[in-house]
């Protein structure tokens, strides 16, 4: 269930991305792969294009997520979940949820590439 | 949907990602069963949220929700929070609400998210945890003793009428595990 939640959280939030940013089919190709990671455990990863500075916020929010426990994820998912505007894409909400289901920290990494662009990877454990 | 002067009922049909809804005027329930994890889960909780809005709105009889969702998405989960919200305005106003939250025992989450969302609301709401067979066939868990229904009109008898009445509907809507005319109770 929480691989599933994950691969839905990561599918819909790169979905609601490109749609924001207006992207052509090209450019909001993306994979997601789950795999699994002995023992017991699962990874879910996705990598897509994104706008440099949008990746460059996502990794500093994913690197404050990471330093939260699990009480204090919960607290801030409620927070999000009340604050966050109706109908938004709201990564926000969808990372906190990745991050409750995780089992370490997630792992996020940015690759330049040309236009002020960049490719934004994502591997979270469960 | 037909006009609210031919059929004041919404009728949703589930599909893979999104619930069965049923919203029942004459009796006064929501049921939503199913899991909830539409790309825009704002259109499909909007009309629930107009049901419920005109409910509130034209009839002073109680509300139930009876839930049976073993997976939410965020953005259902926000949605939910928003008819929740309805629910509380209601209740203290003096309107009589209730939450009926059903779930699969084998599934920790769906009980996890129930309890979660209990936290932040005054409203009467119930967890109602249902053994795998009974899930599965969509009925929830029988009853051994006697049980108690609460006071005439209080939440608990409200939450128990939900049920029924959910059974009955999911029935003459021609969904499965009708239970009509039987008799249980969720309460220890």
């Amino acid at each position: 269930m929480d691989v599933f939640s994950t691969y839905i959280e990561m599918s819909q939030n790169m979905r609601n991305y490109s749609e924001t940013r207006h992207y052509n089919k090209t450019e909001s190709n993306a994979t997601v792969i789950i795999a699994s990671r002995p023992p017991g455990h699962y990874s879910v990863s996705a990598a897509n294009l994104v706008e440099l500075d949008d990746g460059r916020a996502l990794i500093g929010r994913i690197d404050q997520l990471s330093n939260l426990d699990k009480d204090q994820l919960k607290q801030l998912y409620k927070q999000q979940l009340r604050d966050g505007a109706h109908g938004s894409g709201g990564a926000g909400l969808g990372l906190i949820e990745m991050a409750r289901r995780a089992s370490e920290p997630m792992e996020a990494s940015l690759e330049e590439r040309q236009e002020g662009r960049a490719i934004f990877s994502l591997r979270v454990t469960i | 949907m037909p006009a609210m002067e031919n059929s004041p009922d919404l009728t949703i049909e589930a599909t893979q990602s999104s619930p069965s809804v049923i919203a029942d005027w004459q009796r006064g329930v929501i049921t939503m069963r199913g899991e909830s994890y539409p790309e825009n889960s704002f259109s499909l909780y909007e009309q629930i949220l107009d049901w419920l809005d005109q409910y509130l709105d034209m009839s002073d009889a109680p509300l139930s929700l009876d839930l049976e969702l073993n997976y939410l998405n965020t953005s259902s989960v926000r949605a939910m929070i928003e008819l929740f919200d309805r629910l509380e305005s209601a209740a203290a106003t003096g309107r009589s609400v209730a939450v009926c939250w059903r779930y699969d025992t084998r599934n920790p989450r769906a009980a996890e998210l129930g309890e979660e969302l209990k936290e932040d609301y005054a409203f009467p709401s119930r967890s109602w945890p249902m053994n795998h067979e009974h899930a599965a066939s969509r009925r929830p868990i029988r009853s051994t003793g006697t049980g108690d229904r609460g006071e005439p009109g209080g939440w608990k008898s409200q939450c128990n009428e939900a049920a029924r009445s959910a059974e009955a509907s999911v029935a003459a809507h021609g969904g499965s595990g009708g239970t009509a005319g039987e008799h249980y109770s969720p309460f220890r």
